[in-house]
């Protein structure tokens, strides 16, 4: 998504070498994506379904 | 010292074949507290030697802080994966395992310049008109 709008950007992280940010977004399976720092993804979903969750999502705090 | 055996450097090459632009890695690395840092550099390394296209630029937590600000890089060791422009793709932690996989996959689609993403997707996408940070947790197994 990130190649297609200058609005997103996505980072790759190890929930190996960051246990301080997994423990922050209480990831406890992987994949997780964390959108905004207010909403989530769990697991590797359909396309369409990824992109209309990160569209719909809202900023967070 | 390569960090992959002669057989993965064969694989990795054979992944990469399919660059058309080049693709930099601004690499973010530091001298302390970095337990990876040596070790993905090494990775970055090889991946250089698999294909010509991908080059490494370094630069430092501490002494490069413009750079870090510009990149909005949290963390070492982190990679700025960067195509004809940067278009906000970063990686972090060593790329190990499956972890590999995706900073390839990265690497690919910032040489393209293409998402791949279905026209649907793409309609979607545009009609964005706010900031979407994704960050995505993996793990190298």
């Amino acid at each position: 998504m990130a190649m297609e709008s200058d609005h997103v950007t996505t980072a790759a992280i190890s929930a190996v070498e960051y246990p301080d940010l997994v423990r922050r977004f209480r990831v406890t399976g992987v994949p997780k994506t964390v959108i905004n720092e207010a909403a989530d993804i769990l697991g590797a979903v359909p396309e369409t379904q990824f992109v209309e969750t990160v569209v719909a999502a809202t900023s967070g705090s | 010292m390569s960090y992959f055996s002669d057989e993965e450097m064969r694989a990795l090459t054979e992944r990469l074949a399919g660059m058309t632009g080049p693709v930099q890695l601004v690499f973010f690395t530091q001298s302390f507290g970095c337990e990876t840092c040596a070790t993905t550099r090494r990775i970055l390394d090889d991946l250089t030697r698999a294909n010509p296209l991908v080059t490494v630029d370094e630069k430092n937590m501490v002494l490069d802080t413009a750079d870090v600000e510009r990149f909005g890089i949290i963390a070492a060791p982190g990679v700025a994966i960067v195509g004809d422009r940067d278009r906000g793709l970063r990686f972090y932690g060593a790329p190990d395992g499956y972890e590999l996989v995706s900073l390839l996959e990265a690497i690919l689609l910032a040489s393209s310049g293409d998402s791949g993403l279905t026209e649907p997707s793409r309609s979607l996408i545009a009609t964005l008109d706010g900031p979407r940070t994704l960050q995505i947790f993996s793990t190298p197994t």
